[in-house]
Formats: structure tokens, C-alpha cells, sequence
């Protein structure tokens, strides 16, 4: 069995999505509560632009990485990495 | 002065405001330092898969722990954007007629609570531990006429002051309230307003 290194990659995206749907809530209470808001436009500001920061970074470090790459978990009509149950 | 609708949802007229309290700074400084320890944590990681000698940057490994450190940083970032979202949101009121506790208490949950000044009973001042003495916070209870305890200002900067000015804007509202209803004793009895259609 084979898993590309794309599907990690995948794993991250759910990640980073979950991440997301907290931020846009976190950004909803600030827009909705937050009353003279230059501070509350600063903290928006600043959350974005890390945020944004962190994933270019990301984004540049695996550039190099070459993600079409496989890992061999177990080999085929090779069972032996499966332990026996019985 | 502050102005009142800026920092209010519901101003009422002739209100000012005269204490517009957010918790210590300190206390959002513990946080940032709680999260700036979790930022070397993927760096201790680092040196110790390259001293390992497991680290291979084209290879799986090389993918994963960017992949798992870019999330780490995320998520910590986002812990310390809460932070700065709690101390920002939290926020305690007192005006020339009442007192607000505006309140976030997580991500999903808020509560705001009023309460006319002439309904305090009592004002406790708890101020405990040692960096609540060495940089002046506590907190400020204030029992109302109902049952259950509603205000805790928490981790508020001079926690002394605050109660004075509390007291003195509750005696001041006091006198205001009685001088009100003597007035309303001196008026003439208005007639009743009868329908028209009765």
C-alpha cells in the first residue's frame, strides 16, 4: 500500500480550514461586540497577516519538496507487517 | 470624557461614563509569554531530529514537520489572538447610572450584565498573591440586591481606586434619585389620561 505524499498535505488543508471556521468566528464576536473599533481593526489586521504569513511560509519551505513522492506502507502481497491476530 | 455611544450599545441620554476598566495588562502578558514558550517548542523538536539524524528535507519526514509545525504555529497564534480577544472584550463599565459587566467568557459564549448603582449593596476588594500586590490588580465584587452576585470586575488595575469611585458615583446617583422624587412629590397630580374612544 502507497500513500502520495499529497494526501499529507490534504490532512494540513483540513487543518488549516478547521482553523479558519474558528478564526471567522473569533473575527465575527470582535466585528459584533468590539465598539470603537480601532483597536478591534488592528487585532483583525494583525490576525490576518500572520496568519497569512505562517502559511507563505509554509508554502515556501515545501516548494522544493517533490509531493508527487510515495511512501510504501506495506509492500504488495506482503502481509508480514501485519501482525497476526490469532 | 469618553463618548458613550462609541463604547455602548444602548446609551441613554444625560449617561456619561466614568470608569471604562479592561483587566490588567499583566495578565495579557502572562499570556503572550505562555505562548512565545510554545513557539521554541517546534525549534527543540528540530535540533533534536537533526541531532537524530532522522530529518531528511526533500523526504517524508522533511514534509511532516513543516506540515505539523505550520498547524502547531497556527493554533498557537490563534490561542494568543483569544488572549488578546479576552482582554480586548472584557470590559467593565461604571457610569453616572449604572454599572455594565461586559464579559467574554469563551469563544462562543459572552455575557453582559447591568445594574442600576442604587442596587449595589456592598463592595469587596480581593487582591491575592504576589504579583496582585507587587502590580496592584484584584477583584472587585459587588453584590447587588438580587440573590446572586453578578459583577466580578477580575484582574482590574487599582482595584482600591475603582471601588472609590464606584462609591461616589452610587451616593452621588443616590442623592440624584432622592432629589428626583422630592420634585415629583411637589408636582401637581396630573389628571388621568382618559381614550378618546371611551
Amino acid at each position: 500500500m502507497e500513500i502520495q505524499f499529497t494526501f499529507f498535505l490534504g490532512i494540513y488543508f483540513v487543518g488549516v480550514l478547521a482553523f479558519f471556521i474558528i478564526s471567522l468566528m473569533n473575527v465575527y464576536h470582535l466585528f459584533k461586540y468590539a465598539k470603537g473599533a480601532l483597536g478591534g481593526k488592528i487585532l483583525m489586521f494583525a490576525y490576518f497577516l500572520v496568519t497569512i504569513a505562517i502559511m507563505a511560509i509554509t508554502a515556501f519551505l515545501i516548494k522544493d519538496i517533490d509531493l508527487s513522492q510515495k511512501i510504501t506502507i506495506f509492500e504488495a502481497g506482503n502481509m508480514d507487517s501485519i501482525p497476526n491476530p490469532f | 470624557m469618553a463618548n458613550l455611544a462609541d463604547r455602548l450599545h444602548n446609551p441613554r441620554p444625560g449617561e456619561y461614563i466614568i470608569l471604562y476598566i479592561h483587566r490588567h495588562w499583566i495578565i495579557l502578558f502572562a499570556s503572550i509569554l505562555k505562548s512565545l514558550s510554545l513557539i521554541v517548542l517546534p525549534i527543540i523538536v528540530y535540533w533534536g531530529l537533526i541531532l537524530q539524524g532522522v530529518l531528511e528535507w526533500q523526504g517524508l519526514s522533511g514534509l511532516l514537520f513543516i506540515l505539523g509545525s505550520s498547524l502547531f504555529y497556527l493554533y498557537v497564534w490563534l490561542f494568543l489572538f483569544n488572549s488578546l480577544l479576552d482582554h480586548y472584550l472584557d470590559v467593565w463599565i461604571v457610569t453616572n447610572e449604572r454599572i455594565i459587566n461586559v464579559e467574554q467568557i469563551n469563544l462562543f459564549s459572552r455575557l453582559i450584565s447591568e445594574k442600576q448603582l442604587d442596587k449595589m449593596q456592598d463592595i469587596t476588594v480581593v487582591s491575592k498573591g504576589f504579583w496582585a500586590t507587587i502590580f496592584n490588580y484584584g477583584d472587585v465584587h459587588i453584590q447587588t440586591a438580587g440573590s446572586v452576585e453578578r459583577f466580578v470586575f477580575k484582574q482590574i488595575p487599582n482595584p482600591r481606586r475603582t471601588v472609590h469611585a464606584i462609591t461616589d458615583a452610587a451616593e452621588r446617583y443616590r442623592i440624584k434619585f432622592e432629589l428626583d422624587l422630592d420634585d415629583d412629590e411637589q408636582k401637581p397630580e396630573k389628571p388621568p389620561i382618559i381614550s378618546q374612544n371611551e
